[in-house]
């Protein structure tokens, strides 16, 4: 077990965004967090990552063989561990160029002390260059190397979701959240997106997706947690849970064409 | 003068809710305001009206006239300073405009008025009573019952008009607002103008209650109010009403019990200390980030 | 119609500046600004230009926490108090030189900007904004009312000048390269900062806190790095202040400063190095710039910062992209595609 949420709640005033959800993932799974619009899935993220701080419940991660609670850990230090994700709704630096945005990303890697970069001594540079090329490839790997030098937020919208990946994969995660990376491309660019998850598992990336696009879901997931109103109400194999009435319904028969 | 304060300051809070700017030019409009009110009673001496008309009706006419020169002073202001920034992302961007706006103002006013205390007249008959250990004198009274009777008629045009309800729309989300057929940029002016008429009235007092007004009075007036602003909430009415009352009480006992001279100090003080202790003011309410 | 001509023209000019090479450009500025004083037809120019290179390390030190960090500071100025009191206080009273205060100046207003930054950090915005103008304005009245340190409103006369090497330095000329080594270091800083991991960080900060924390950036710390980075180069142009006019008073450090700092920064292109320097430089020479019509000096000025907003919102050097990345490292796999 890589990481094990266990009974997570978090409430927003009345509203109990997150109910009792408990979910387990195995190290190099693909799983998927699937639900209606807002059943939770962006706070659970957000709970994982430590942007907020859930009620109730633990969340256990397992790094280097030793397992700790990570509930009320702060947020940067959730990135220093290894849990890296991209947003729902992009956050790229703005005034950012695209290899800037990668070596943001690459912050938990870069260890320079403030007397080494003002000395610019070797320590410094070396781990410069060592992150540039790295962040080049990382951009290579989404196809975005040719833009490198363009303010991020010029880019369309389906590459500026490909760049969040970049920026999330600069620090060599061990488990990469991603919320809803397929929203807003083309059916084409969705084709290119599960190949691209595919190739990143196979990094030995561990990843939770959160969609909406059914067939992506269907296509990558090992296995699928679906919430309804912030509680889990199904879990099992994609087949499992393409059968399931109670997913059916939470739907409201609203994808039933896709699932059925 | 915790009234004073309060009074400019729903200046701040009013502009500050609607297009979540600090409107630094404020203080200057304050001062502004004061000078206007003096320049009628110029008029008044030099066509030989103010021996005519009675005292009471000349204080009126005197607030009338800077009320309405300042609020189109204020509508100017947006105008020029701020409404072509008004797509820019950057808020410092109009801020710094704003900056200008305020030497520009001030400078105005200094080769206009001169840069020495210009006397206000003392219509005001001097004499007050004493209440405990306080003296409590007329204009003070004045001043009170002036500015309650102004929030209070503030509140009522925000609560019950069309015009109130527009504000608070705009103030929600101007973008949302105009597509419901609201004249955002119309509201966005009235707001300007009815900000200003209060700082208006708020200088010809503070001219009465010292007896003079200078160009660079509205520098420190501006700050206290702005603390005031921000010390209730900025963008909340009622947290500028109260925000501006704690200030004048804090400053005065501050005053009273520390000595004089840390009285602006003790203000900022007391500001530093409730920021910490509540991160959005008195009456401000946090809204977590959505993610 | 003609801003809009005017703005392509200086878009054009920045594109140029961006693509010169790096040590050639500033090299050429080192050179002008070395020949300066030599043609300087008076002192009084060398004067003002020590004037302007002292809002350039200013500004430069606001960049850091206003450009970069994004950080409203409106009490800067008071770092800049608290340098040149230092030297004033500590070389009257306890005779240390220059050369000694200079880092115990450094030191001191680093805990300074270290006690603020603590203080004012998990604030917002305009309270972060408020916050910043409140100890700004406290050490103005400290300054003001503290007689027995600082000789009150009166101020404190009669510093001593700096030595070097046997060498007393007098009048502006001297001065001016010290000033001048002040402004290439806040220079050479700001440039290495911006290219490494810190100064991402702060961008970072700047653009987007949750991304940025979600990148693994510790809020807390940067934004105290900012601050006290910031505090340090205006704290020890304080220092040198002080020792250039002899005299320092409360009257030097009000709000207004902290004004005129951040506009030079604004003006100039927030975030980049090349726009406060320009605009300070602007600022300062500006207003001598319209000391024939005198009077109406501070009016003029005033309504030409407005025009400036309006024009160029993002600055006289808006169009000139910071080096963020070292660039040895940027240019080991050189890019065919260049232009942005
Ligand atoms: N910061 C917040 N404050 C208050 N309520 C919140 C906050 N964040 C989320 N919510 C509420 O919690 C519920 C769950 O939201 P969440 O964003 O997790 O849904 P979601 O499953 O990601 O939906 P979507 O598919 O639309 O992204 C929603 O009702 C939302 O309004
Ligand atoms: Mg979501």
């Amino acid at each position: 077990m890589l990481i094990e949420i266990s009974n997570v709640t978090k409430q927003f005033g009345g509203l109990i965004a997150v109910n009792d959800v408990s979910m387990d993932v195995h190290e190099g799974e693909i799983v998927s967090v699937i639900g209606p619009n807002g059943a939770g899935k962006t706070t659970l993220f957000n709970c994982v990552t430590g942007v907020y701080t859930p009620e109730k419940g633990k969340i256990l991660y397992k790094k280097d063989g030793v397992v700790r609670d990570i509930v009320g850990v702060p947020a940067y230090k959730i990135a220093y561990l290894g849990i890296s994700r991209t947003f729902q709704n992009i956050r790229l630096f703005k005034n950012m160029t695209v290899l800037e945005n990668v070596l943001v990303g690459r912050h938990p890697k870069l260890r320079a002390k403030i007397w080494e970069i003002l000395l610019t001594l070797p320590a410094f540079v070396a781990e410069e260059k060592k992150g540039v090329r790295l962040a080049r490839n990382l951009l290579e790997f989404v196809g975005l190397l040719d833009r490198e030098a363009e303010i991020s937020t010029s880019l369309p919208y389906g590459l500026q979701r490909k760049l969040e990946i970049a920026r999330a994969l600069a620090s060599e995660p061990k488990i990469l959240l991603l919320d809803e990376p397929a929203a807003g491309m083309n059916p084409s660019e969705t084709e290119e997106l599960i190949s691209l998850i595919k190739k990143i598992r196979e990094m030995g990336v561990t990843i939770i997706l959160i969609e909406h696009d059914m067939s992506l879901v269907m296509k990558l997931s090992e296995r699928i947690f679906v919430l309804d109103f912030g509680q889990k109400i199904a879990e099992g194999s994609p087949m499992e849970i393409r059968n399931n009435p109670k997913v059916i319904e939470a739907y409201l028969g609203k994808e039933e064409a896709e699932i059925a | 003068m915790g009234a004073v304060y309060a009074l400019i300051a729903l200046g701040y809070t009013m502009v500050y809710g609607i297009l979540e700017l600090i409107n630094f030019a404020h203080g200057e409009i304050f001062m502004m305001g004061s000078f206007f009110g003096l320049l009628f009673w110029w008029i008044l001496e030099m066509t030989g009206l103010s021996k005519v008309i009675p005292i009471p009706l000349a204080i009126f006419l005197m607030f009338v006239f800077s009320m309405i020169a300042t609020a189109f002073l204020g509508a100017l202001l947006e105008f020029i300073a701020y409404r072509p920034l008004r797509s820019v992302t950057n808020r410092l961007i109009p801020l710094i405009s704003a900056l200008g706006a305020s030497i520009f103002l001030q400078n105005f006013a200094m080769l206009t008025f001169g840069s020495t205390n210009r006397v206000y007249p003392a219509i005001f008959p001097d004499f007050g009573w004493n209440l405990f250990h306080a003296r409590i004198s007329l204009i003070q009274i004045f001043i009170f019952v002036t500015c309650i009777l102004m929030m209070i008629g503030l509140t009522l045009l925000v609560h019950k008009t069309k015009l109130g309800r527009s504000m608070r729309a705009v103030s929600q989300d101007y973008v949302t607002a105009s597509l419901m057929g609201i004249r955002v940029n119309r509201i966005i002016t009235i707001t300007f103008m009815i900000g200003s008429s209060l700082a208006a009235a708020a200088g010809v007092m503070y001219g009465m209650y010292y007896g003079v007004a200078k160009f660079d009075m509205g520098y420190l007036a501006g700050l206290k109010a702005f603390t005031a602003a921000v010390l209730g909430g900025i963008g909340n009415i009622p947290g500028a009403m109260l925000g501006g009352f704690c200030l004048g009480i804090i400053e005065s006992f501050g005053a009273g019990y520390i000595s004089s001279e840390y009285k602006d100090m003790f203000a900022f003080l007391m500001l530093l200390f409730i920021l910490l202790l509540r991160p959005s003011g008195l009456l401000g309410q946090q809204v977590p980030d959505k993610v | 119609m003609m801003d809009i001509r005017f703005r392509r023209r200086v878009k054009a000019a920045a594109r140029r500046w961006n693509n010169m090479d790096m040590r050639l450009k500033w090299g050429i500025l080192l050179v002008i600004a070395c020949v300066y004083p030599f043609l300087a037809s008076s002192q009084y120019y060398v004067h003002i230009m020590n004037l302007a290179f002292i809002y350039i390390v200013l500004s430069l030190g606001l960049n850091i926490v206003c450009g970069l960090a994004g950080l409203l500071d409106l009490g800067f100025i008071a770092f800049y108090a608290v340098g040149a009191y230092t030297y004033a206080i500590l070389s009257i009273k306890l005779g240390l030189s220059f050369w000694e205060i200079l880092p115990i100046a450094c030191v001191t207003t680093a805990l300074f900007g270290l006690l603020v930054g603590s203080a004012a950090f998990r604030l917002r915005g305009d309270y972060f904004a408020i916050v910043t103008m409140g100890y700004g304005e406290i050490i103005r009245i400290l300054a003001n009312n503290l007689t027995f340190l600082t000789n009150g409103p009166i101020g404190i006369i009669g510093i001593p000048r700096p030595n070097a090497f046997g060498f007393k330095f007098e009048d502006p000329s001297q001065y001016y390269f010290l000033a001048l080594a002040f402004v290439a270091l806040a220079i050479f800083l700001t440039y290495r900062f911006q290219a490494s991991r810190i100064g991402r960080a702060l961008e970072a900060i700047r653009e987007d806190e949750i991304a940025a924390v979600s990148m693994g950036v510790n809020l807390k710390n940067f934004k105290l790095i900012s601050f006290i980075i910031g505090a340090m180069l205006g704290g020890s142009i304080g220092v040198f202040f002080a020792s250039y006019a002899t005299f320092v008073s409360p009257e030097s450090f009000s709000f207004m400063e902290s004004v005129m700092v951040l506009a030079m920064v604004v003006i100039g292109g927030m975030g980049t190095i090349e726009g406060p320097v320009i605009g300070a430089l602007i600022l300062v020479l500006l207003p001598e710039a319209l000391r024939s019509v005198s009077d109406y000096r501070m009016l003029i000025f005033g309504a030409l910062m407005v025009f400036m907003m309006i024009v160029m919102p993002k600055g006289f050097m808006g169009w000139i992209k910071p080096r963020r990345i070292l660039r040895t490292a940027e240019e080991e796999n050189p890019l065919v595609n260049r232009d942005f």
